[in-house]
């Protein structure tokens, strides 16, 4: 019985750096939608169910073909990681801004899915991946939402 | 540009994130509740009239809107706003959030431009758009 995970880009974009950061990742990466899970874990059940999808054979990725996806770059100053007395960022004292430019994907359908063709999760592990799908509020940076 | 389109929301699995030391269930719904009702606040108050300043020169008239609760799946259950409904649930939830146990901070940030920014502010908003065309 096949296990999917459909994604659902709420805004129409994907946005993920590929292995060169200045590319934009497509296909997404099964990774990516392992992460989110993992970021809405909350108890030993969802870890359980996690640690049961990990153990499953490589799943497929269903996504429009390079060709229907529109590559694009933002650039927007956020805060770093240094320090200084003279400060720059408003929300964090001390702390320095900086440009960052990063590249996203905008695929013609909204939508891809992961796919384990050959995965058959117990009932209890179904629930619990499908709660944790559902309070994910990004795949990839926090500018790609899924709904 | 023929237009432009402006797509926000506010999500609910992001807010479901958000922690509250040892707050109870209850007292963190009502504050998670409390941060939607100020976000949407914000952008009734910024978007919600007829039209939107977007800088000098360029006023945006809105030919259309669609506010609403988007549900697993993506149905849409359409929702009617008011700036001055917002306002009020954010302030109901946020004095229920601060009985059930979480003050928000009632600070208040006064933010003054540098000279030079306040001069270009009154120069954009006093003679700026004449300089159109």
């Amino acid at each position: 019985v096949p296990l999917t995970i459909m994604v659902r880009l709420r805004h129409g974009r994907y946005d993920a750096g590929a292995e060169l950061p200045g590319d934009a990742e497509w296909p997404p990466h099964p990774a990516r939608v392992f992460c989110a899970l993992a970021a809405s874990a909350s108890g030993q059940a969802d870890w359980a169910a996690l640690r049961w999808l990990e153990s499953q054979s490589a799943p497929q990725v269903h996504a429009d073909p390079a060709a229907r996806v529109r590559a694009g770059r933002a650039s927007a100053y956020v805060v770093e990681n240094s320090t200084s007395a003279r400060g720059g960022n408003q929300s964090w004292p001390g702390r320095t801004n900086g440009m960052r430019s990063r590249a996203f994907a905008v695929p013609v359908t909204d939508s891809f899915a992961v796919v384990w063709p050959q995965a058959d999760p117990a009932p209890g592990v179904l629930a619990r991946l499908a709660g944790l799908a559902g309070t994910v509020p990004y795949v990839g940076r926090s500018r790609a939402w899924p709904r | 540009v023929r237009e432009i389109r402006r797509v926000a929301s506010i999500s609910f699995a992001g807010l479901e994130r958000l922690r509250f030391g040892d707050a109870t269930d209850e007292a963190a719904v009502l504050a998670r509740a409390a941060l939607a009702a100020l976000a949407l606040a914000g952008d009734r108050l910024t978007f919600g009239g007829p039209s939107v300043w977007l800088r000098s020169g360029c006023d945006l008239a809105k030919t259309g809107e669609a506010l609403g609760l988007e549900r697993p799946g993506g149905e849409m259950d359409e929702l009617t706003v008011t700036p001055e409904d917002a306002l009020a649930a954010f302030h109901e939830l946020r004095d229920r959030s601060a009985a059930a146990g979480i003050v928000m901070a009632g600070d208040i940030i006064v933010l003054e431009p540098i000279p030079s920014l306040a001069e270009a502010i009154a120069f954009a908003v006093t003679s700026g758009s004449q300089d159109a065309g």
